[in-house]
Parts: C-alpha cells; structure tokens; sequence
C-alpha cells in the first residue's frame, strides 16, 4: 500500500509542483507578464475540455489515451492564446484577459457537457481540482521525466530565456530570432503544464503566485529565477497535498490538493498584491481630440430598440417542441405562454444591467478590459449558494437569491476597493480578480466534489439558467435597473468625467471619491442581482459595452441607452436560443450568452489592435 | 388576465401558506386521483411504475433507462429534460394534474406550482433516516395516486423480497459477511455507501454486514480513494453498475488495486445496473443483485 500509493503520490505531488513553478515562471519570462501562468494562458481549459470530450467519446476516442487528447486540448488553446496575443504584442492584461477569455469559454463549453452527462462525468469535478491520490507508478514516472527533461532544455536556454526577459529590442540587438525562440520556450512549458494537468488535473496558483513570490526576493539571475520557482512549486504542492490528506481524515471528506493550493495560496497572493506595486503599463495616453465624427444619436437608439422588439417577439412567441417550431397562440396556450414570459423579461433586463453594471466598472477601473464576470463576482455567487446549501441543507429560492446576491455584493466590493486603489494598475487589478475567483472556486470544487445530487443542480443554477425566475422577481429587477438608469442619467456628466483620474474632475469641481463610492456600490448590485438570473459567466457585462463603443455611440447618455439595449438583445436571444437549441433538453442562457460573448471578445481582442495599430 | 394575477400573487401567498400552515397540506386528499402525472425524480418515477401508474412525463427519462432500468419505462413517457433543469415549457404542453417535486428542486416549486399542482415527496439526501423517508414517500404517493393499498403491498413485497435473499445467503454461509457498496467516480475516486444510505439498509436486512464505518454526507456516501477499501481485509467489494470494463481496470487492475485484500481474495464483484438513490423498487432490486453476486448465481 506504502509502495502503490503514499510514495509514488509523493513523487507525483513534488514533481508537478516543480513543473507548474518552472512552467509559470517561463512563462512569466518570456513573455514579460507577471500575469501569465498555466492557468491564465487557457492551458489547463483547454486540457480539461478535451478530456471531457474524449470521455463522452468514448470507445471513438480510445484510440489514443486520454492524457494524449488533453495534450491536444492544452496545445490548441496554448496556441490560440499565442496567436491572439502576438497580434497585441503580448501586452500583459490584455494577454491574461485573452487567456482567461479562452479559459472562460472553454469552462463554460465544458460545464454545458457536464450539464446534460452529469452521471458519466462525475470525475470532472474531482480532477478539476487537482486530486494526487496515486494506484500505481505510472503517473509519478511520467510527469518526473517530463520535468527533468524540460528542465534540462529550459536550465540550457537559461540565456535566452534571460534575453527575452530582457525585452524584444535587447534580444533582438544581439541578434536573437525573438519569435522563433519565444515560441520554442513557452512550447516546452506548455508541454510540460499539459503533461501534468493530464495526470493530476487542475492545480490553480501554483504557476501564477510561486514565480510572482520568487520575483519578490529578487532572484540574481533568470538560472535563479527558474530553479528556485521550480524548488518553491514542489515544496508548496507537497504541503498542500499533506494539508489536503489531513483535511480529508478530519473532515471525512475528499479534499483535493488543487484546491488547497488555491484557498491557501489565493489570499497570500491577494496580500502580496495590496502590499507592493507590480510594474504595470500605464494607462493609455488620453485622446486629446474625440476626432471627426457623425453621431448616430437617435438613430442608433431606435435601431437597436428595434431589434430588440423582434427579439423579444422571436423569444416570446417562436417555441420548438420535440416534433417541430411552433408559433405560439399566447392567448390560446396561456399556460405554456406563462412560463416563457418571466423568463424572457428576465433574461432582458438581466442582460441590461450586466451591460450597465459592465459600463460602470470600465469607467471605475479606467479600463475597458474590466467587467464584472472576470473580477471575481462569479466565484462570489457561487460559493454564497455553496455555502447557503452545506449550512441550511434544503434551499428555497429566496435563501438562494439572499446568499448568492450577498456573495456576489461581497466580492464585487472587495475586488472594486482594491482596484479604486490601484487604478492605473490595470494588472494588479485582474490579478486580484483572478486569485479572488480561483480561491472562491476551490471552495466550490470541494463542496461539488463531496455532494450528491445538488451539485449537478447547484451547476445549473451557477451556470444561468432563467428557469428559476419567476415574474415578481422580474419585476423586482426591472425596478432596480430603472432606478439605476435614473440614477446614472441623472449623474451622467460626474460618471463619465470618472476615467479621466481624479485630478480633471477634481479641479471641474466634483466630489470624486463620493462618485467613486457610489458607482461602486451600484454596479455591484446591479451585476450581484442580474447574476442571480443570468448566472456568472454571462460576459454580456464585457462585451456589451464594447459593442456600444463600435457602433459609434460617443456621448456618455447614448453609449448607457446603447449599452443597455445591446446587452438585453444579447440576453434576449442568448436565453432562446438555449432553450429552442437542444429541446427537450434546456441549455442554461447564461451559458449560451457565456460562449458566444467569450468567442465576440475573443474576435474584438484580434481586432481592436490591429484598429489601434492603424490610428 | 386571471392567470397573471394568480401568477403574481402565488408566490407570496403560497409563502405565507407554508409559512403558517404547513400541516394543511398535507391533510387534503384528492377526490379522485389525479390522471396526469408528471415526476421529478427518478425514485418517484419507478414507484409510480411499481404502482402501475404511467406518468405522461418525466425529467431524466432517458437517463432512467440507463441508471435505473426497472420497472422498464414506458414509451409513451415524454421525455421533459433534465432532472436538474426541466423543460417547463413542455412540462405545461402536458397539462398535468399533479407534479411530483422534491426538496432539492424546492427553488422551482413556485414556477411548477403554476402550471399544475405540485407535491414534494423526497426520498433521499435530507440527511433525516433515509429508509423511513423511502417508506413514508411510497405511502404518500400511493396516497396520491389512490393505491394506497398498492403501497402497502410494495412495501411488504418488500420485506418478502429481503426475507427470502436473506435466507438464500444463510443456506450459502454468507450471513455476517462484510461488504463495501461503492460507485467508481474515477481512477482514484470512489464512492462508498454507509450508514443512511439505502444500500446500508439492504445490507443489513440481509444480514450483511457493512464494511464501511467512516463518516459519509447526507446521502449516504463518502468520496474516498480505492487506498480506503484495504481497511477491513475481510470484507467483498459490490461495484454498483452501469460499470464499464475501463472503468473496472481503472480501479482494480492497477498494483495498488490487484493489492487490494478483497482483489487478492477474488472477492470484488460487479453488480448490474443499480440505482443507489431510489425507492422501495430499487431496494428490492439491490438486493436481489447482491444476493446474486456474493453467491455466484448472478453474472
């Protein structure tokens, strides 16, 4: 028993610690971003995404191993990150945001297969979050040879690793082909992350927060650099995974050792970030003319209210059953109307007030890379359900709603102070979003992991679906947007003075912390609430508000009116088409809204820089 | 216009109902037993088989042929989604009269009690004494259905069912005999039934002794790595099925799983499809299976 499983788990739990540390700390290197880990480059997604497939595959994939498709899976969204990320330049929060786009994406992809597999994919849960138990050798050999090889390569390339961290204009002065040799380097670490990830899961933090403590001692060299994340990765895997056994014989139940990294690790890192000041880019310099241009006013207004008429009609009236579509009589066939109609209303309005909710925290953070979906407010929700169903057992939908909204209140306050305070830190920000989620994220797991039933229910509610609404709920949001809508209207000129700093505004005379605060508090509750209807991954908060931008909406009132209405539309469709795509089955609105906003912020990341590059 | 108003004010007053009286409901009994039926959840989709009632529809039907199996389903059972999230929409088209809910769907009851009227029968994952709940379910379903009788007769069928296995295994020298129930998750992740769980109850109905005596959550589970089964030396591994041969190979054919006591002994058994969480039917079944598999009978 000594032989088969405590030993070779402690090999495994050492030798993949050292692997995310090194992986992380190339990473971070090469590509001058102290956001970039394992986990924010979308490798360990796109791993996961592709073992599910090939689990639900079955016999047609079992061709290959399973390890060999997560392979596949970590190389392709590796490469996509790359790709998109080349055309930026690699520049460091929108690289992490691409990343965690991808990774978001993927999640939700893989989170809607487990929806509607939740028996045969049960295991997804547990090795999502990183479970070293051991039965043979196999794994222990396996990602110790991938770490001793790619150690051995990246101890080699020490030099050129020290050049690319050095800067493009260094390296490529002493004549290095920093492209070709980027690509090389970062390859080996994906390869390596992969090799782990298929053979113990997930494992959040280590890659991300072992290179950033090294940094903080400031190692000699990058030979330095690399050797010691990679010491500090196995020690802290190690203990976690000794903190993890003893956690499972107290508690009397199973607690994965990637989770443990992530509640342990996540609040050290968020420390970390409150104490020093990481050397970001700073903002953008300001346009000091808005340029030429018509505004569609009106125009754009009533065209896009138009739309979302016929959206609403589509999603109220057009129906599928399991023979065909069918328009639907709503006066004939009230009671089928009845249940489409709250959903469809909320939906709608829960889409306006993540668009507005994702406005407000782009002017706060003076960043349009912000939204609430990636700083935090999705793990908060989630873990106050969690929470609520392990505490009071069976939940109703008001305690569902309570607990959700105040997890989501919670860590939305939390992450947005943090930001007010560092705002011209847009990377500092995200990454406090990001360690924030992970650690709610690994409470969750645990919970998931060791529940029964609920869990797949508890994934639907976290995953959006707008089956639980109900028509005073609706109501009830509708009144809160309206009154924001009053609010931010009557408050307009302060809100859109707040991403110019505090020194324009402050000498215009306006009160800017008071605006700030209040803001704050108000987007907070306007994303905590439409959560509670559209669930956490939406992205419509992010995408929304970009979209408004495209289409030219300039003054500060029209972009909210346009945001407002893009981000409605958005929803409108997102929860029909979720419940028409896959009848009988339903596919939670929030996820559908999930992909198709990841893929749109995927393509307008690409396509923002190359609109920039060309000004 | 009525329907908006009862949609608008139910949730409130049905609140309050609850709130003030909750013995009211359960006090009423249908004039005639409802004809259309709609279920939930699996445990209560096979008692109503069991019972010979034929629901119009369920949530999860297709998965119920998978993890369930008997009493055989139907074809005319439309299928109305997930059991986590059913089709409301199609749940209304079916105008049922009754919709049979549960605890752990209690966020929804609100929306369900608008298309139809909704009870909640939980059978398991309360964390209250799991058998009790599994009896007291079948007798308010009969009750529902007007086969209070039929419940009854479940019920005893299934005491018969027990007795008899129970002594099948004596005649064989199994009595006493110590046993892990468990489900495989993953390579490294198990599943194993212990006290409150249906699995338990069977168990020691037939004489059987439980092997596991760790904590386990409120279904009656614990997640434990395969390294837990080599606790009691003594006791048989029951792998409860659907199981794939992978998935066996994953567990037992590995050096820690051929290291195994019961591995070594020959003494791990896969038993065919058998669904930990459901009614009096599923137990009868279990047992049976387990009976089956400890003396070879079976396959």
């Amino acid at each position: 028993m000594f032989h088969y499983a405590t030993l070779p788990r402690i090999v495994v739990a050492l030798a993949a610690g050292a692997s995310l540390g090194l992986a992380g700390a190339v990473m971070q290197s090469v590509l001058r971003n102290p956001l970039a880990s394992p986990i924010t480059l979308g490798v360990s997604a796109g791993a996961q995404f592709a073992l599910a497939l090939a689990a639900l595959a079955g016999p047609a994939a079992s061709f290959l191993p399973g390890e060999i498709w997560s392979l596949f899976g970590a190389l392709a969204a590796a490469g996509l990150v790359y790709v998109l990320g080349r055309r930026q330049r690699f520049e460091p929060a929108r690289l992490a945001l691409t990343g965690m786009a991808i990774s978001l994406f993927l999640a939700s992809a893989a989170a809607a297969l487990v929806l509607f597999n939740e028996q045969r994919l049960a295991f997804l849960f547990l090795w999502g979050a990183g479970h070293l138990a051991q039965s043979d050798w196999t794994s222990a050999i396996l990602v110790s040879a991938a770490f001793a090889a790619s150690f051995t390569i990246l101890l080699g390339a020490g030099r050129v690793i020290g050049l690319l961290a050095a800067g493009d204009a260094v390296a490529g002065s002493v004549g290095l082909k920093t492209d070709t040799a980027r690509l090389l380097i970062l390859l080996v670490a994906v390869a390596l992350t992969a090799a782990v990830v298929s053979r113990v899961g997930i494992i959040g933090f280590v890659g991300l927060a072992v290179p950033a403590i090294v940094r903080l001692c400031r190692p000699r060299s990058v030979t330095h650099f690399l050797a010691a994340s990679a010491g500090l990765g196995a020690l802290a895997l190690f203990a976690a995974d000794a903190l993890a056994q003893l956690l499972s014989e107290l508690g009397g139940t199973l607690v994965p050792a990637g989770a443990v990294t992530a509640l342990f690790g996540a609040p050290v890192l968020f420390l970390l970030l409150s104490r020093t000041r990481l050397t970001g880019r700073p903002n953008p310099p300001l346009r000091m003319t808005a340029g030429r241009f018509r505004d569609p006013g009106r125009r754009l207004t009533a065209f896009l209210f138009a739309i979302l008429v016929v959206a609403v009609l589509v999603a109220l009236l057009v129906g599928r059953t399991g023979t065909g579509w069918e328009i639907l009589d709503p006066f004939g066939d009230e009671a089928v109307f009845l249940t489409r109609l709250p959903r469809v209303l909320g939906a709608l309005l829960a889409g306006a007030a993540v668009a507005l909710s994702g406005l407000l925290v782009q002017k706060i953070v003076g960043n349009d890379l912000a939204s609430p979906e990636l700083l935090g407010i999705s793990g908060g929700a989630a873990a106050g359900i969690v929470f609520a169903a392990l505490v009071l057992g069976v939940l109703s939908r008001a305690t569902l709603v309570v607990f959700g909204m105040a997890g989501a209140i919670g860590t939305t306050l939390i992450v947005l102070w943090f930001a007010r305070r560092h705002r011209d830190q847009i990377a500092a920000v995200l990454l406090a979003g990001i360690a924030l989620g992970i650690f709610l994220d690994s409470i969750v797991r645990i919970a998931l992991v060791n529940a029964g039933m609920q869990a797949a229910a508890l994934l639907t509610w976290m995953s959006g679906s707008t089956v639980l609404v109900s028509l005073p709920e609706s109501l009830g949001l509708g009144l809160l947007l309206v009154i924001a809508f009053g609010l931010v209207v009557v408050c307009r000129r302060a809100i859109a003075l707040l991403d110019l700093g505090a020194a324009v505004p402050r000498a215009l005379g306006l009160k800017v912390r008071a605006t700030q605060m209040a803001t704050l508090v108000l987007a907070a509750l306007l994303a905590s609430a439409a959560t509670m209807v559209i669930g956490p991954l939406s992205f419509v908060g992010l995408i929304a508000p970009h979209l408004a931008r495209l289409l030219r909406a300039r003054r500060f009132a029209e972009r909210v009116i346009a945001t407002l209405l893009i981000g409605a539309i958005v929803m409108t469709l997102s929860d029909w088409i979720g419940r028409v795509a896959m009848v009988p089955w339903q596919v939670p609105g929030g996820l559908v809204a999930g992909l198709a906003g990841s893929l749109g912020f995927i393509l307008l990341a690409g396509r923002e820089r190359a609109g920039a590059a060309g000004a | 216009m009525r329907r908006f108003t009862q949609r608008l004010l139910f949730p409130a007053l049905s609140a309050i109902a609850l709130a003030i009286a909750p013995t009211l409901a359960l006090a009423e009994e249908p004039a005639s037993p409802p004809e259309r039926i709609v279920a939930m959840e699996w445990a209560e989709l096979e008692t109503l088989l069991a019972l010979g009632v034929t629901p119009v529809g369920a949530a999860g039907a297709s998965g119920y042929r998978d993890w369930v199996g008997e009493p055989a389903l139907p074809e005319s059972v439309a299928e109305i989604g997930t059991r986590q999230e059913p089709n409301l929409e199609e749940l209304a088209r079916l105008k049922p009269d009754l919709v049979l809910s549960h605890a752990h769907l209690r966020p929804l009851k609100g929306n369900l009690n608008a298309i139809a009227p909704v009870e909640e029968v939980t059978f398991n994952g309360t964390g209250s004494d799991t058998w009790e709940a599994v009896l007291a379910g079948t007798r308010r379903i009969g009750e529902l259905t007007g086969k209070t009788q039929g419940a009854d007769a479940l019920i005893s069928s299934a005491d018969a069912a027990f007795e008899k296995d129970a002594s099948r295994l004596a005649d064989a020298g199994l009595q006493g005999r110590h046993v892990y129930f468990v489900r495989i998750i993953g390579a490294n992740a198990l599943r194993v039934h212990g006290s409150n769980a249906i699995a338990d109850t069977v168990l020691s109905r037939l004489g059987l002794t439980n092997a596991w005596k760790g904590d386990v959550n409120e279904w009656g589970f614990a997640m434990v790595e395969p390294s837990a089964l080599a606790e009691d030396p003594e006791a048989t591994i029951l792998v409860a099925g659907p199981v794939s041969d992978a998935e066996m190979a994953a567990v037992f054919d590995t050096p820690l799983g051929k290291a195994l006591p019961a591995s070594r002994a020959g003494a791990v058994r896969r038993l065919p499809v058998t669904w930990t969480f459901g009614g009096v039917p599923s137990a009868i079944h279990m047992a049976a299976a387990i009976t089956d598999a400890l003396t070879g009978t079976g396959n």
